[in-house]
């Protein structure tokens, strides 16, 4: 699993972890049923606290993305239900917040910016 | 031209501008002037008092001297208390303006300047050599001029009998060449603060540049108290009187040995040529080039340095000593400084040092004595205090080892006492050891044996003042801890080889208690950082 | 995940501490409590006192008014078991230059009663420091890097460092972060250090102290503070007015349509109010540690105008 964090941007490193390994999750690099590394491999490697990490995991555990399991670790919970969907929509809400502000600010009309959008969207159904 | 006098200016402010150095020049000024000016007076209050108390407009002038008359503290003439703060004035002086010629000279900065080494190199001649030594000259000499012309005759012309018994040799007195003799005189003892200067200059450079090998410092400070302790004024005097008829006692290498005989070429002529060497190689390491010393024996020196320097190593020690009494503990904490076989190492080279001196002397053998004991007095001090004071930045450090803080106060305190208790012991059996071999006669004659008490009992006023000096934070601790500590050693043991009661000893010994006491005080309640 | 701190079991502890020194006041009515088991960094510009704020902790120097405890115990009068828990590295080493670095360890180990020797055999040779160099010849960095080691040799519970990487190059940081990480992953060892360099700060700590005016102006944790402070970029469509103000601003900046906001709290109703009272879009943006630094010690600004 290919984790990597920017200590010095303004999002703090949890959140970081935490929308790396959904996106992750929701993209299928993760299967479902596949162990996270465990916390001290992943503090040691990233170089940061281990609570940081832990509090990442436990928030993945509060929102369903992954459980724990007793003796083995954090276990992936199958993508597609209810509440991953919702995950993925949040996680993409963001950049879509983004790009509405820009669009105010260059005055591009809602359609255009959907007439722009859409055959990129179109390309992703394509692959 | 104008450029290189600004850069010169500035390079001596540097200088004037050290706290510790403003302080050591002080001492040597303003402690002499008094002194004369005092003796000029104690003169009259002497003859007065032989004239009788018929001249009572002069009483009160005597009650204020009466009781330092009583004291006996400066003697006409032959003062050891000018001659005890002048020699640590200078000590201190010279040793600081050494170390700060060396830090300029040596600083990557100053060696980027253009044109650094000249003013860098002249403004601490100057100061050695005009300050330091023509200083104490004519300090000297003008005052006891002033204390002679200008005191005397005012008294003369009050009480007209004066003139007849003091100058009852003729009308000499009054005379430009009974000036000049004087003011001869206490050039003379100028002269002497001049070698004396320079000698530890010389191995204040020497010491500073063998940085590696710090122990050839402390082993350096036994000889250059030994030859600092010799530089009396008597026999300064002879060198003075020298002065416009032989050339040879100018050579810098032989003011420290201002005492040889003419007879002596060859070990004035060793000592020039492994000066000139030494010049050499600290020139070249100046330079920037680090080039070996080549001088024959060059191998089994550095195998016999490499020898010493192992047995230098401290210690291993074995387990913890969280449990352990305070003895242990206070041994524990010694290990950084000198270490229990370092001080028996130095001793031992002073002990070889003292052992071989009538082959370099040929003073009589009392003298040679006593300035054996001076060393002894002087050396152990001046090497604790180099030492311990050195470590006073880091006693903030070390005080959050596992220890309360009184535990800790204490613990230190009781480290530098038994370094410098062994020290202390270890250059006392080089002074008998070398009594023993040269003069065994001295062993039974009670002076040695009241000067050896009169030092021990310096030895806890010693303790008292370094304990001070550990404890206070301002950076004129170190120049004036050691000033009074020369003052004291020496003083105290002078005295005892002159007859003085083992009662002053006591005092200093109680004085010393009193301040190691208070520094204990202070210590435990003192910010550390 | 930290209980929260009560006297006895509190590593750290400074109570309406006061500290003048040479007639200037250091520190001022000061209060900071440590949790057991968190890191935490004591952030501060150049001469606001962290030093001295130090040095009262653990004893070393003496406050006019307040109380410091460690462990519970006053620091003033610490008994030994307590200082052998304790373990300090100050911000200028003076290691005893003649002396070579096995000896040191040596001397350092006898003090202790327990020393894991293993350890230091460990962090010596990953830091690549000899046991014969003479400590009079490592440089500055290196130096340091030892006086670490000798902090860390009897496992102590409460680390306390003073500016403890600013002589290391990156490669000696990063081995240093992970050093203190390893403390920190023992929830009963607390670790607190002082540093500028916020970048290290934002990887290792989670909890954040705040030297301003010699009181500590921010006591939590480091991701809270992250989370809450944020600043808003405002492009509107016509000038905006110069008192232009939103609930926990702490510093603003006005120029014409545009706006830099610095905002504590802010919550989703204030900025959509702003853009529907100015017509305005606004756009968030996260700042790293360094920026919140730079923004909690600037000085208001009223108006571009007026400077």
């Amino acid at each position: 699993m290919y984790l990597s964090v920017a200590p010095t941007s303004g999002v703090p490193i949890y959140r970081q972890l935490v929308e790396q390994i959904r996106a992750q999750a929701a993209g299928g690099r993760l299967e479902a049923g596949e162990f996270l590394p465990s916390v001290r491999q992943v503090a040691e490697r990233l170089a940061v606290n281990p609570m940081t990490v832990s509090k990442a995991y436990s928030i993945l555990e509060r929102v369903q993305v992954v459980e724990l399991v007793r003796g083995q670790g954090m276990r992936l919970l199958p993508p597609g239900s209810a509440a991953n969907g919702k995950a993925r929509q949040q996680a993409i809400q963001p950049l879509l917040q983004e790009v509405a502000a820009k669009a105010r600010q260059l005055s591009l009309s809602p359609e255009q910016v959907l007439t722009l959008l859409r055959p990129m969207l179109k390309e992703n159904e394509h692959e | 031209m104008r450029k290189r006098d600004d850069r010169l200016r500035q390079v001596m402010l540097t200088y004037l501008r050290r706290p510790g150095l403003r302080w050591s020049v002080a001492v040597i000024l303003v402690i002499p002037i008094f002194c004369i000016l005092s003796v000029a007076s104690f003169d009259i209050a002497k003859t007065i008092r032989a004239l009788g108390w018929e001249y009572r407009s002069l009483r009160p002038f005597l009650f204020l001297v009466d009781p330092l008359l009583r004291l006996q503290f400066v003697w006409p003439r032959n003062s050891t208390i000018l001659f005890s703060a002048s020699l640590g004035g200078s000590v201190v002086a010279a040793v600081l303006v050494v170390w700060q010629a060396r830090q300029q000279m040596f600083d990557a900065n100053a060696r980027l300047t253009p044109q650094f080494v000249g003013p860098g190199l002249l403004a601490p001649a100057l100061f050695m050599v005009f300050l330091l030594a023509t200083a104490g000259i004519w300090i000297g000499a003008g005052a006891w001029m002033l204390a002679d012309a200008g005191l005397r005759p005012a008294w003369c012309l009050r009480v007209p009998d004066l003139n007849v018994l003091w100058y009852g040799y003729g009308p000499r007195a009054t005379t430009i060449q009974y000036q000049l003799e004087a003011a001869h005189g206490y050039a003379a003892q100028g002269m002497s603060l001049a070698s004396t200067s320079l000698t530890v200059a010389l191995m204040v450079g020497a010491w500073s540049t063998v940085r590696r090998r710090w122990w050839i410092g402390l082993i350096l400070v036994p000889v250059s108290a030994f030859i600092c302790a010799n530089s009396e004024f008597v026999v300064g005097f002879r060198l003075a009187a020298w002065i416009p008829y032989d050339w040879r006692h100018w050579s810098p290498f032989f003011i420290g040995f201002d005492y040889l005989d003419t007879d002596q070429l060859p070990w004035i002529i060793a000592i020039d040529v492994v000066g000139l060497i030494g010049l050499g190689w600290l020139w070249a390491r100046m330079a920037g080039r680090d080039e070996p010393l080549k001088i024959p024996f060059a191998r089994p020196a550095a195998i016999a340095m490499a020898w010493i320097d192992s047995t230098f190593q401290v210690r291993k020690s074995r387990g913890s000593i969280m449990q352990s009494g305070v003895w242990n503990r206070a041994r524990h904490r010694r290990r950084i400084g000198i270490d229990q076989r370092a001080v028996w190492i130095i001793g031992g080279l002073t002990t070889i040092f003292m052992a071989t001196l009538p082959f370099w002397l040929r003073t009589d053998h009392n003298s040679e004595l006593f300035s054996r004991l001076s060393t002894a007095a002087i050396a152990p001090a001046l090497v604790i205090c180099l030492v311990w004071l050195g470590r006073r930045s880091s006693l903030a450090y070390e005080s959050l080892r596992p220890a309360t803080r009184v535990a800790f106060v204490r613990e230190t305190g009781l480290a530098v006492l038994a370094d410098l208790a062994e020290l202390t012991l270890a250059t006392v059996l080089a002074v008998l050891i070398g009594t023993v071999i040269w003069t065994p006669t001295m062993l039974s004659r009670v002076q040695l044996w009241t000067s050896l008490g009169a030092l021990g009992l310096t030895q806890v006023l010693v303790f008292g003042i370094l304990a001070e000096a550990i404890r206070s934070r301002s950076t004129a601790a170190l120049p004036l801890a050691t000033i009074f500590l020369i003052c004291a050693s020496e003083l105290l043991v002078v005295r005892a080889w002159n007859g003085a009661p083992m009662s002053e000893g006591l005092i200093a010994a109680i004085i010393g208690v009193i301040l190691a006491a208070h520094a204990y005080w202070r210590w435990c309640e003192a910010d550390l950082a | 995940m930290n209980e929260s701190p009560t006297t006895e079991n509190s590593p750290l502890r400074l109570a309406r501490l006061d500290k003048s020194y040479r007639k200037k006041k250091v520190l001022d009515k000061l209060d900071l409590n440590i949790a057991i088991g968190s890191v935490v960094g004591l952030l501060g510009k150049n001469g606001a006192g962290k030093t001295t704020l130090i040095k009262c902790a653990l004893g070393l120097m003496r406050p006019d008014s307040g109380e410091a405890t460690i462990f519970g115990k006053s620091a003033w009068t610490l008994d030994a078991e307590t200082k052998a828990r304790l373990g300090y590295v100050p911000q200028s080493v003076s290691l005893y230059s003649w002396m070579r670095i096995g000896q040191l360890v040596d001397y350092t180990a006898a003090f202790y009663p327990k020393w894991n020797a293993a350890l230091v055999g460990d962090l010596l040779r990953d830091w690549e420091l000899k046991a014969d160099d003479k400590a009079g010849n490592l440089s500055v960095g290196t130096q340091q890097k030892l006086a670490i080691i000798l902090a860390m040799g009897h496992e102590p519970d409460l680390l306390v460092l003073d500016e403890p990487a600013a002589s290391l190059d990156p490669i000696a940081r990063r081995q240093f972060l992970k050093a203190v990480l390893a403390v920190a992953s023992d929830q009963t060892r607390t670790v607190v250090f002082s540093t500028h360099i916020t970048s290290d700060l934002e990887r290792v700590a989670d909890r954040l102290a705040l030297l301003r005016d010699g009181r500590i102006v921010y006591d939590g944790e480091l991701d809270e503070l992250k989370d809450s402070v944020k600043r808003w970029h405002v492009t509107a469509a016509g000038a905006l007015p110069a008192d232009l103000d939103v609930p926990g601003a702490v510093h603003r900046r006005i120029e014409g349509a545009e706006a830099l906001l610095t905002v504590r709290g802010g919550t989703q109703e204030s900025r959509e109010e702003i853009e529907r009272r100015y017509s305005a879009s606004v756009r968030v943006e996260d700042l790293s540690l360094e920026d919140l630094f730079l923004e909690l010690h600037e000085e208001e600004v009223q108006h571009a105008e007026t400077r």
